[in-house]
């Protein structure tokens, strides 16, 4: 009987095509937003352009030491691409590592290495011509460290050319280590931000697609959960139960019907984050997105029952999700809010589920279902005596 | 088959049923007359016990309304005011719908009266393409679907046009002759007239007359009233 109810409600929930593709535009959506929003970092960033024309491993350790720098975004090409990217403002600066590159380091020869280009219409190329500068200036060091050594101590040991070789090597990795800072102390990320946040800070990039997911599994509970007001106004509210013979069936087979369809809608979520890498899962996060998947079926249920007007409905919807999905901390950390506020997050049900997610906790979701529960059997008695 | 004793009901302070008294024969087709706001709907809705009476008793074939509603629910089907249907589905699906709810219908069954009421043609269209007069139809299909003993419409024919309300009342006739009790609430002296035999009539929360179509008319020929529309309102007052 209950069963027969949610099937209905799944019917009646997908029966114009705009239904389908409202459950599909969703996940789409959120993955382009979030392409997007890692893209507009990348725009961001000072575009920089390198002629690698030497191939050698000093050059391109040059190059991926710079390219990991958060401020720049490193295209390497042909001296001719260079120019234009150059000329055209497309690259703020750039910069030519010649044929001998490498050799000309290893003997010390710096001066006028590197060719640079600078684009007119920029200001920021100061700060790569530091980076650049620091890098190429790091493995000319070595060297000269290197060399030094070998110099000094490989003259009073007399030693055989492999032993020369493993000695320079040695030197050489020895005064490249002191160019790495070795932090003192370890951070912790802050509670409220996801991990896709603490990885996207490393990157330069925030990725929106796990609070996005928050936001829209909430906007479709309330949106879906909108039959007992569109019910009442049909007399299905009277009259269903009266078939069925009990409120309860009719309310809870209902519930089960939107039910099944978020679940649905976070399998999609859950698959397409794994596919984008988007989402870390585990059995706890996948428990825990369950959890707050059904609580929000309940909570919206149990709004549902105060509403009378479907306006009133559409405005309770914008309000909660809005609200919550700002408060929560999901977009910013709460702790950037003032003392109220962040006392207020914590009444929001993302703020618990980010924190499920980092504690990797399943008590979290099982206080999500334990609410759940309690809620649906207040929101059934409640309509039901209404009915 | 459906008795009323001291049957009141108060929202509130205010007393919208006051002590009522009545015995309904089987298979009778009864009128609930009345003008807004005298308590038709609540009458009909606390028969078909989806509501309950504040004080006094409503037995129906035997059984307490209060007490055994389940039981009762079995014996009565309720045709709201509202075409209580899912538009967004088929006139079948709905059907089926209500029919696995029902528990006791059978395709057969209703396929049968659907064909008897010219709707089966329609079945496969959305509810919301359907005309008001089919609707209508559906509606009460939809409550007979267990084949119930008594039928309690309120205002089944509300909105539609004349032709699709004599089909209607033609098709509650029919129903009428197979035995089964209707408590029928309608604003339609015409369509009472044609089907009803006998009338509850109310005013303000009190029962004004209770009896058959014969008695009106008698009133009526007292009242020197030109026809039956006329007496009714003579009654009302």
């Amino acid at each position: 009987m209950v069963w027969t109810i949610a099937i209905t409600r799944i019917k009646l929930l997908l029966q114009s095509p705009w239904s389908w593709i409202g459950l599909v535009i969703p996940v789409l959506l959120l993955g382009f937003l979030s392409m997007s929003v890692e893209k507009t970092a990348d725009a961001t960033k000072i575009p920089v352009v390198i002629v690698d024309e030497d191939q050698s491993q000093y050059s391109k350790t040059v190059i991926e030491r710079v390219s990991k720098y958060p401020a720049v975004a490193v295209r390497t090409g042909t001296e001719e691409e260079a120019r234009n990217k150059i000329e055209t403002q497309k690259a703020a600066i750039g910069f030519l590592l010649p044929k001998g590159f490498m050799e000309n380091i290893q003997k010390n020869n710096e001066d006028e290495l590197v060719t640079m280009w600078l684009s007119t219409g920029t200001i920021s190329h100061g700060l790569v011509r530091e980076i650049f500068a620091s890098e190429v200036k790091r493995l000319s060091s070595n060297s000269y460290g290197a060399n030094t050594v070998l110099n000094t101590y490989g003259k009073s040991k007399k030693l055989d050319e492999q032993e020369q070789a493993a000695v320079w090597k040695d030197a050489w990795e020895y005064s490249d280590n002191h160019w790495e800072p070795k932090p003192l102390m370890t951070v912790d990320y802050k509670v409220g931000a996801t991990k896709e946040r603490a990885q996207a800070e490393e990157s330069g990039a925030v990725s929106i697609y796990v609070p996005g997911m928050l936001v829209l599994l909430m906007l479709f509970s309330f949106l879906w959960n909108s039959w007992p007001i569109k019910d009442r106004d049909s007399g299905m509210r009277a009259r269903v139960p009266y078939s069925v013979g009990g409120f309860s069936k009719y309310w809870i087979g209902n519930a089960l019907g939107v039910l099944i369809l978020q679940l649905q809608l976070l399998v999609l979520f859950i698959g397409f984050g794994w596919w984008k890498d988007e989402l870390a899962l585990s059995a706890a996060t996948i428990i825990g997105l369950v959890g707050y998947v059904l609580f929000l079926n309940a909570l919206s249920l149990l709004f549902a029952y105060f509403v009378h007007a479907a306006r009133t409905w559409q405005a309770v919807t914008l309000f909660v999700v809005l609200a919550s999905s700002l408060l929560s901390g999901t977009f910013f950390p709460s702790d950037e809010l003032s003392q109220f506020l962040e006392s207020a997050a914590q009444w929001t049900p993302q703020y618990w589920i980010i924190s499920s997610f980092h504690q990797q906790t399943l008590w979290i979701p099982l206080v999500f279902i334990g609410i759940s529960i309690i809620l649906y059997g207040l929101s059934t008695i409640k309509a039901g005596d209404s009915a | 088959m459906i008795t009323a004793e001291n049957l009141t009901k108060k929202f509130g302070r205010k007393e919208v049923l006051k002590e009522m008294d009545f015995f309904i024969e089987k298979g009778e087709t009864v009128g609930v007359v009345g003008p807004n706001g005298a308590g038709k709907s609540t009458l009909l809705k606390i028969l078909a016990t989806i509501m309950n009476g504040t004080s006094g008793t409503v037995h129906i074939d035997g059984l307490d309304a209060k007490k055994e509603k389940k039981k009762t629910r079995e014996k009565i089907g309720y045709v709201p005011q509202e075409i209580a249907v899912y538009h967004e589905l088929t006139a079948r699906e709905n059907l089926r719908f209500f029919g696995k709810l029902a528990r006791k219908s059978s395709e057969e069954s209703w396929m049968r009266r659907c064909e008897e009421w010219r709707l089966a043609e329609h079945l496969d269209k959305k509810v919301k393409h359907l005309s008001g007069g089919n609707q209508r139809k559906l509606n009460i299909l939809i409550a007979m679907l267990h084949d119930p003993d008594i039928l309690i419409l309120d205002e089944p024919t509300v909105g539609i046009d004349i032709s699709a309300k004599h089909e209607i009342v033609n098709d509650l006739r029919q129903l009428g002759s197979e035995g089964k009790t209707i408590l029928y609430s309608s604003h339609d002296a015409q369509e009472l007239e044609t089907l009803c035999s006998s009338f509850l009539i109310l005013k303000e929360g009190e029962l004004l007359f209770y009896g058959s179509k014969q008695k009106v008319r008698q009133f009526g020929s007292v009242t020197q009233s030109k026809n039956f529309a006329e007496t009714l309102g003579e009654i009302v007052g």
